[in-house]
C-alpha cells in the first residue's frame, strides 16, 4: 500500500513537471527551499527573499528539467550555492538569534534552548560545513548526495561532517 | 543515532516559509515575464485592435519593469538600511563599552 | 588593568578651512577578509545613505533617531573581522589606517588597552567647530573591527543607540 501511495506521489509530480506546474512545484517544495535558506542564513527576510529568487529561477529553467528528482536536486543545489555566495556577498556577521523572528510554524522542539545553541554554534561553521550540516540534517541527505549537490569531494564533506559534530559535542560539552 | 543527532534534525528541520509565500513568488514570475507580441496577418496596415494590442501590451511590459524597478529599490532600500543600522550598532557598541570602561576607572580613583 | 587615556577633544583639534580627506580602507585590511571566519563589509556613501534613510521609519522612535544621526552623514565604512586564531593580523596593518589619522584635523581621544590585549582608539575630527567624523579601531587577539563614520556626529547620540531596532548589544 505504501509502495502505491508513493508511485501515485511520484506520477503526480512527474505530471507537474511534464505540464510545468509551477504552482504545484512551489507548493511541494517551499518548506525545503525557504528551510534550507532559513537554517543557513538565520535571518527570515533574507531566506524569503533568496527562496522567492531561487523559485523564479525554477520557473525560467523548468524546461530543462527532466524528472521529479531532478527538480529536487535542481532546488538542493541551486538554494545551497545561492545561500553560500549571498554570505559571501553580504558578510554579515551574525550578531544573536535574538534578532530573528520566530517562523510561523517552527518545528516543535523539546529543548528551545539546545535548538537556539545548536543554530548559534552552527552558525559559526564555516560555509560549506554549515551547509552540509543544513543539509543532513534537514534534507537526511548522505554524505555523497551532500557532495554532488555542492559539487564537492565526498571526502571533503565526511571530514566537514566530522569536524563539524566533533565542535558542536565539544562546545555543547556532550 | 546520538542524541546530538537526533537534537539537530529536531533543530533543522524543514520550515513553512510565511503566508502568502507562493503568491509573492507568483507575482514576481508573473511581473519578469516577457510578454510575446501577438502575430496576426494584416492586410498591410494596422488594425484598431491591433493599435490596442499594442498600447495593452507595451503598458503590460512598462508596468513590469517599473515593478521591478520598484521591487529592485526596495531591496536596495531595505538592505541599505540594514546595513546602516548594522554600522550604528557597531559604533555604538565600541562607544558604551569604552564609556563603562572610563567611568569603571574614574569610580576606582 | 585597564589604560585609557582621554583628551579634551576640542582643545586639540586644530579648526580646519577645508574637511580633510576621508579614511581609505587599505588594501592590506580589506585582504583580512580572506583569512577571517567571518567578516562585516560595509560600504555606504551619500545616495545609499539617502536610500536607507527613506526606508528608516519616522514612526519609529529608534529608528526616527537612527533617520537624524544618517542624515547628516556623507559615509559609513565598517570592516570587522573575526578570525578563528590570534595572530591574523598584525598592528603594522593597523598603522596604515592610522597613519592617516596623524593629520592634524584628526584627534586621538581615546586609547585604551586591556591586559586582555584588547586595544581600542577613537580619533575625531573636527569641521566648522563641530566633530566632522569619527574612527574607531578596536583590535583584540581575535577580532578586529574599524568603523569610519564621515560627517557631523554626536558621538553622546550615538553611542546611546543599538539594543534598539531589533539589533541587539553585540555580546561581550
Amino acid at each position: 500500500m505504501g509502495t502505491a501511495l508513493a508511485a501515485d506521489a511520484r506520477a503526480l509530480e512527474t505530471a507537474a513537471v511534464d505540464t510545468f506546474d509551477f504552482d504545484v512545484l512551489v507548493a511541494r517544495h517551499q518548506s525545503m527551499v525557504f528551510g534550507i535558506a532559513y537554517h543557513y542564513l538565520q535571518d527570515r527576510p533574507a531566506a524569503e527573499d533568496l527562496a522567492q529568487e531561487v523559485f523564479l529561477q525554477l520557473h525560467h529553467h523548468l524546461g530543462r528539467l527532466e524528472s521529479a528528482d531532478h527538480v529536487t536536486f535542481w532546488l538542493r543545489r541551486v538554494t545551497a550555492h545561492r545561500c553560500i555566495d549571498y554570505r559571501r556577498q553580504h558578510r554579515f556577521r551574525l550578531l544573536s538569534l535574538d534578532r530573528i523572528a520566530e517562523p510561523a510554524h517552527e518545528p516543535a522542539s523539546d529543548d528551545p534552548l539546545l535548538s537556539r545553541r545548536l543554530h548559534a554554534l552552527v552558525g559559526e561553521l564555516p560555509p560549506h560545513a554549515r551547509m552540509a550540516i543544513v543539509l543532513r540534517y534537514q534534507e537526511d541527505l548522505t554524505p555523497d548526495e551532500i557532495a554532488r549537490v555542492l559539487g564537492r569531494p565526498v571526502a571533503t564533506v565526511k571530514s566537514q561532517l566530522q569536524r563539524a559534530l566533533k565542535t558542536l559535542r565539544k562546545k555543547l560539552r556532550i | 543515532m546520538t542524541h546530538l543527532d537526533d537534537e539537530l534534525r529536531r533543530a533543522f528541520a524543514r520550515v513553512d516559509p510565511p503566508r502568502g509565500f507562493a503568491a509573492r513568488v507568483r507575482a514576481r514570475v508573473a511581473a519578469s515575464a516577457p510578454v510575446a507580441p501577438n502575430r496576426r496577418e494584416t492586410t498591410g496596415a494596422w488594425t484598431k485592435a491591433g493599435w490596442a494590442m499594442a498600447a495593452t501590451l507595451a503598458i503590460a511590459v512598462g508596468s513590469g519593469v517599473w515593478f521591478r524597478a520598484q521591487e529592485q529599490r526596495r531591496a536596495q532600500g531595505e538592505e541599505a538600511k540594514r546595513q546602516v543600522l548594522l554600522s550604528l550598532n557597531i559604533a555604538s557598541s565600541k562607544l558604551r563599552a569604552i564609556e563603562t570602561k572610563v567611568n569603571h576607572q574614574e569610580r576606582e580613583r | 588593568m585597564t589604560k585609557i587615556f582621554l583628551t579634551a577633544a576640542c582643545a586639540l583639534l586644530i579648526p580646519m578651512a577645508a574637511p580633510a580627506q576621508t579614511l581609505t580602507i587599505p588594501e592590506r585590511i580589506e585582504n583580512l577578509s580572506a583569512k577571517a571566519k567571518e567578516s562585516v563589509n560595509i560600504t555606504l556613501d551619500g545616495p545609499l545613505l539617502q536610500l536607507a534613510g527613506q526606508f528608516l521609519n519616522s514612526g519609529n522612535s529608534d529608528e526616527r533617531a537612527a533617520k537624524e544621526i544618517v542624515s547628516k552623514l556623507r559615509g559609513i565604512h565598517v570592516r570587522s573581522f573575526e578570525f578563528a586564531r590570534e595572530g591574523a593580523y598584525t598592528d603594522a596593518d593597523l598603522d596604515a589606517i592610522r597613519s592617516q589619522l596623524k593629520s592634524p584635523a584628526w584627534a586621538r581621544v581615546v586609547d585604551s588597552r586591556e591586559d586582555s590585549g584588547e586595544h581600542t582608539q577613537i580619533f575625531v575630527k573636527l569641521e566648522n567647530n563641530t566633530l566632522g567624523g569619527v574612527v574607531i579601531l578596536s583590535a583584540e587577539r581575535t577580532e578586529l573591527s574599524i568603523v569610519s563614520i564621515d560627517g557631523a556626529i554626536d558621538l553622546k547620540q550615538l553611542s546611546t543607540l543599538g539594543g534598539k531596532f531589533g539589533i541587539p548589544y553585540i555580546p561581550k
